[in-house]
């Protein structure tokens, strides 16, 4: 039982560093970025092929192996932002300009989430590749009557520390300021001399370079292919509704609850493909029981 | 008019975060009267109207409604639609019409909320459904009559003049017939001679529809020359109410409007 | 400062400009390359490279770039030619030309009438052999359907001309036009002459035990009941037009802002000449072709109609359309014995439809209710999951639907009351059409009842909550209740298309239900025009017959799986250059306008408490 809510836990990590994404945005545009799931995709094929052409084979020394997965690290996060932001400025800036109804965000969102899909199947094949791991598996820890693995605690520490990044950049800095500005009363904050295109441009690449990091992540630990992007997106998702939209520290805890929740039944009913089903389902509950999620909305909101 | 009372407004206070919008305002609205409500901008009018329609939800006080045919009811927690279909219709500030439809559509809409043909009638053309929508086509145009836009019957609701596009607003509402209508400023950004139609305009609605007015507005002359009463808003208390010639003659109200610098010359000059 | 002949340097929006067009030409080669794998992803870029397409494509944006460049700069008055002379510019000629036309205008269509009629009559002819050759050509003047192709294309055009001219509104016709025995004659007359082009048109795999059909010859046409037929139905026409006067319903009609103003009875003429190119027309069709049309084009119609519902009325997003397609679908499989699990009794495909329909309805209010109560647009996403949901359940649960190997074969379609009777083989490969004739027999009917459901209340109030949601909720508009009938109603047409596609299918595999078909949809939806039903049919058979034809004859490096990418490209480039689509429903072109210049929003995916902002 505790090794389902440790993958749950994990499982969940992954999902809050998504969440992130979606949440940022939501609170800065009221949009929902159906291409984030690209993002994640594109962060895990950096990775996948960084780590394909330098790390020559599976007995690299430890040093070059922490070097190699900082770098894959940053390779898939930069890769990851850099995609969010030509999302951006394609698909979303030009009918922000003309004052676009929002029906015309969504779908001009899932054309950019499905071009980026096919166009990445076309390129790189519709095969699924698995990128070789610079994390040794040797590892293992018996936690509370589970096995935990270098690669969890890896995780563990990336998000946290990336968490910690995040709610320092938009507590704290200027960029920061400028993003909340921009949530709460987009109108009034370019009147006070914020430069609104590079503010959003600056969410995008935020919510981006955690999106495809945890692209790498997902590489790592299963596969690589076009469509790894869509279902773990959605979950994110949900996990972000869960935590409360709009709130970070709501889509950090909103992914490990979510990610808990779906695989703890499991332990009971034993079929793997149900996973997708309860979180969707998770969804559908916390709209009608609490919409505003467990922390409640609070980027783009006043008390 | 009568002294029954249409609009029972008790101690209501709304509060926004930190910002107390309306503060234990209490008001009553008497059946077929024109009441209308003053204040500097910012004083909570229009806050009042989206509590009386149920667009916010006041934290404490109570909003009862008496209708002649439906009974009485509370307001406050209703949903808006809700709040219409008893007998309360509005008008914005800002005009929110339906743009991208004809004049004679806007008004039709106003007529239809109140029909009952579902979708089933509508899908396989009832003869309830067709005798509905003929009424509705009367309806409507009598209405557009009423308000003297027969001109503008297939003119785009986007195209119409400012002043058509107050009237109609009016005409809109009117369709849902309402026991009181609720005007947020009708006569902002009018000229005199339209102010002039318009004060003609609320008498007829006042007299031939027999609903009950109330009305926020700025313009002094035109307030004082309509309304039978006057509530004064400021910082969301009601500081004064009475007859315009009473009103006129207030001090708490002439310091509201003038600062208490003025308050002197004010008395004087009446 | 215009006496000048100015040239402005090169500035940064013309960089701009340049570089996105070259950039556009680099990715329209790259999505047009040949497929990469990711163990060589530089190799496709570069065989890309090597391809002549390619450079074509790389020049045709190098040349937009300066296309456009040129263009602004001549807008902005910043680069005048030096030969500008109003006299010799190309557009004024071309509208010299024009002119010239109009006056001749009579002579011009009347030969361009006679000869589009007699290739119709030719291509339309049945068993022949030759068609387009100049014999046959002459054979068909010999036949009475070139004449009355000829006099109803002539009718077409001449009301047109009619309507535009405004003669008909200030009554230069003569007034014996309005009188009743006219209009009745008139009517009859037309209608025999439309019989005249017509042709019994209903394969011979159904008997109507009530009709019999005789042979094509001319001498034999009197005796066609078809021919009574279309002369009822003008004179049913003619009746019409006495009794509309007298009629006040229709003055409704009148006060429409319509796109084309023409007389209801014009209106109910054209659907008659629809109906018959959508009877006539498939017959002349390869085989490949009238599979395509049955799979392919029409039941993405079937689809497009009901999610129109959904997005163009209502202004909502449902991404998971697909769901209650596969629900329909599934329910049929069901009660025709064809799933693992055993239904209570059997029941024949025309009966499993109300029960799709009540299964489908059911459940896009069970989704519905939840979501559209707080946001629009988490209806998108949380369509999406239930896609998604459907997708995987129908995949897993083996002993329910049979998994992913697909389920049994599903029951087949027969009718068996007194007066009509017939059979449809669900394993026919269709040789004939009987499959597209049962869809349009189901089509027309949704197609009629769609229309009066947009042009009645609730099609207003659909437009109001579009446009303004506050407000309409001020008029007693429940705007919650509306956005959950649109929903629903989408998704009870898309489980009768399920129950159809089913039984022509014969075996359900889930890998048909998966999210592609639901962007496929809403992409037929959104180019063709939403809001407007001929704007999707007109989208549906842009895109499916493309779709098709690029299969076999593109010069690009296509396969199948690539045309979702080019659906994402072109969602994204509808949105951006022409939201209202192809053929877009007039108040919907206009809304969006409005939209862009502020007033009102175009759409129900808001939030519903909004709040006013004065």
């Amino acid at each position: 039982m505790s090794s389902y809510i440790a993958q749950g836990l994990f499982a969940g990590l992954i999902y809050s560093m998504v969440a992130l994404g979606y949440t940022l945005v939501y609170g800065v545009l009221r949009l929902i970025n159906f291409a984030h799931s690209e993002v994640l995709m594109s962060g895990g094929f950096a990775g996948y092929f960084f780590l394909h052409y330098l790390m020559k084979n599976n007995n690299e020394p430890t040093l070059t192996r922490i070097l190699l997965f900082l770098g894959a690290l940053i390779a898939s996060g930069v890769v990851g932002a850099v995609v969010a932001m030509l999302v951006e400025r394609f698909a979303y800036r030009p009918l922000r300009r003309r004052n676009a109804p929002k029906l015309t965000y969504l779908i001009s969102a899932i054309g950019a989430s499905y071009f980026l899909l096919n166009f990445a199947g076309k390129e790189f094949g519709r095969n699924p590749i698995s990128p070789p791991s610079p994390i040794s598996n040797t590892f293992q820890w018996n936690v509370l009557g589970t096995s935990i693995s270098l690669f969890d605690v890896v995780l563990l520490v990336v998000t946290l520390v990336l968490y910690f990044f995040v709610n320092v950049l938009v507590n704290k800095s200027k960029v920061g300021r400028s993003i909340r500005a921009v949530a709460q009363d987009q109108e009034t904050a370019t009147l006070m001399g914020v430069n609104v295109n590079s503010t959003i441009a600056a969410t995008f690449a935020i919510g981006g370079f955690m999106g495809g990091i945890a692209g790498l992540f997902i590489g790592l630990s299963s596969v690589v292919d076009f469509n790894m992007g869509f279902t773990p997106a959605l979950l994110a998702f949900t996990a972000a509704v869960l935590g409360g939209i709009g709130n970070i520290r709501g889509a950090m805890v909103g992914g490990v609850v979510l990610g808990i929740c779906m695989y703890v039944p499991i332990y009971w009913i034993n079929q793997p493909f149900y996973e997708p089903v309860i979180g969707f389902s998770i969804l559908v509950l916390v709209l009608l029981v609490r919409p505003t999620g467990l922390f409640g909305e609070s980027l783009g909101r006043s008390a | 008019m009568s002294n029954e009372l249409i609009f029972d407004v008790k101690d209501v206070t709304l509060r926004f975060g930190g910002v107390t919008s309306l503060n234990n305002v209490t008001l009553e609205h008497r059946r077929g009267e024109i009441l209308a409500i003053i204040g500097p901008n910012g004083a909570g009018k229009t806050s009042l109207f989206n509590s009386l329609t149920g667009v916010y939800q006041p934290q404490e006080g109570e909003i009862m409604f008496h209708s002649d045919t439906r009974g009485s009811h509370s307001v406050i927690g209703k949903l808006p639609h809700n709040v219409a279909r008893l007998g309360i219709a509005r008008t914005f500030q800002a005009s929110r019409l339906f743009n991208a439809l004809t004049t004679f559509e806007n008004i039709k809409i106003g007529i239809e909320a109140r029909q009952k043909t579902g979708p089933i009638g509508a899908m396989l053309k009832l003869p309830r459904t067709r005798h509905e929508e003929n009424l509705s086509d009367e309806k409507a145009l009598e209405l557009i009559e009423f308000v003297g836009l027969t001109h503008r019957l297939n003119t785009l609701a986007d195209s119409l003049p400012y002043g058509d596009r107050r009237r109609l607003e009016i005409a809109r509402a009117l369709g849902t017939e309402p026991e009181v209508l609720l005007l947020d400023e009708p006569a902002a950004g009018t000229n005199p001679s339209e102010k002039v139609e318009l004060t003609e305009l609320i008498r007829k609605i006042s007299r031939e529809y027999g609903v009950s007015v109330l009305l926020i507005e700025h313009d002094m002359r035109l307030v004082m020359a309509l309304a039978e009463r006057l509530y004064v808003l400021n910082f969301g208390s009601v500081i004064a109410q009475g007859t315009p010639e009473e009103i006129r003659a207030n001090d708490a109200v002439i310091e509201a409007y003038l600062g208490s610098a003025h308050h002197d010359e004010a008395k004087e000059s009446n | 400062m215009s006496d000048d002949i100015t040239r402005t340097k090169f500035n940064r929006e013309d960089a701009r400009l340049a570089s996105t067009c070259v950039a556009g030409g680099l990715l329209l080669a790259l999505m047009t390359g040949p497929a990469g794998t990711a163990d060589a992803p530089l190799s496709s870029a570069k065989t890309s490279l090597f391809s002549g397409h390619v450079w074509g494509f790389l020049a045709f944006g190098i040349a937009l770039a300066v296309v456009s460049v040129w263009r602004r700069k001549v807008r902005n008055g910043e680069w005048v030619s030096r030969r500008e002379s109003p006299r010799r510019s190309p557009s004024v000629f071309v509208g010299n030309v024009m002119g010239a036309m109009s006056n001749a205008w009579w002579i011009v269509a009347f030969v361009v009438t006679f000869l589009v009629a007699l290739l119709v009559a030719d291509l339309t002819g049945p068993y022949v052999p030759n068609k387009l050759s100049f014999g046959q050509l002459f054979t068909q003047l010999q036949d009475s359907r070139t004449y009355g192709y000829i006099v109803f294309l002539w009718w077409i055009v001449n009301s047109i001309r009619l309507r535009r001219s405004r003669a008909a509104r200030h009554g230069v016709l003569p007034a014996f036009t309005r009188s009743a025995v006219f209009r009745v004659l008139a009517g009859g007359v037309g209608g025999f002459l439309f019989a005249l082009g017509a042709d019994p048109w209903l394969p011979e795999k159904f008997s109507f035990s009530y009709f019999t059909f005789h042979n094509n010859s001319t001498t034999a046409f009197l005796s066609h009941l078809p021919t009574w037929l279309w002369t009822g139905c003008g004179l049913l026409l003619g009746v019409r037009a006495v009794l509309a006067d007298r009629n006040k319903s229709t003055h409704s009609n009148r006060l429409r802002a319509r796109q084309f103003k023409m007389s209801s009875n014009t209106r109910v003429a054209l659907y008659g000449v629809a109906l018959f190119a959508a009877f006539e027309a498939p017959k002349f069709l390869s085989p490949f072709w009238q599979e395509a049309i049955f799979q392919q084009i029409g039941i993405f119609c079937f689809l497009a109609i009901g999610l129109n519902i959904v997005v163009g009325f209502a202004g909502l997003l449902d991404l998971g359309y697909v769901a209650f397609y596969a629900l329909g679908a599934y329910v049929n499989a069901y009660f025709s014995g064809a799933l693992p699990i055993r239904p209570p009794f059997i029941l024949n495909p025309f009966l499993s439809i109300p029960v799709a329909i009540v299964v489908a309805m059911a459940a896009g209010v069970l989704l519905g209710l939840p979501t559209l109560r707080l946001r629009g647009d988490y209806l998108a996403i949380v369509t999406l999951g239930f896609g998604e949901i459907v997708y995987v359940l129908a995949n897993n649960l083996q002993n329910i639907t049979g998994g992913a190997n697909g389920s049994g074969t599903i029951g087949n379609f027969s009718l068996n009351i007194p007066g009509i009777r017939f059979t449809l083989d669900g394993q026919a490969i269709s040789q004939d059409l009987n499959f597209y004739y049962l869809l349009l027999a189901f089509m027309i009917p949704i197609l009629i009842i769609f229309t009066s459901l947009n042009n009645s209340k609730v099609g207003r109030s659909w437009a109001a909550i579009r446009e303004d949601e506050v407000a309409a909720a001020s008029l007693g508009i429940n705007g919650l209740k509306y956005k959950v009938m649109a929903f629903a109603i989408g998704a009870s047409t898309s489980g009768v298309a399920g129950v159809l596609a089913s039984v022509k299918q014969g075996i359900l595999f889930p890998s048909n239900f998966a999210l592609q078909v639901s962007i496929t949809v809403l992409v037929l939806v959104i180019f063709g025009g939403m809001g407007s039903i001929t704007g999707v049919l007109i989208g549906s058979a842009v895109i499916g017959w493309l779709l098709q034809f690029l299969l076999f004859h593109s010069f690009i490096d296509y396969q199948d799986a690539d045309k979702y990418m080019y659906i994402g490209a072109l969602l994204i480039l509808a949105m951006i250059f022409r939201p209202q689509g192809l053929w877009p429903a007039t108040r919907r072109a206009r809304e969006f306008h409005d939209a862009e210049i502020g007033l009102g929003t175009a759409d129900a995916v808001g939030e519903p408490a909004e709040g006013p902002l004065a």
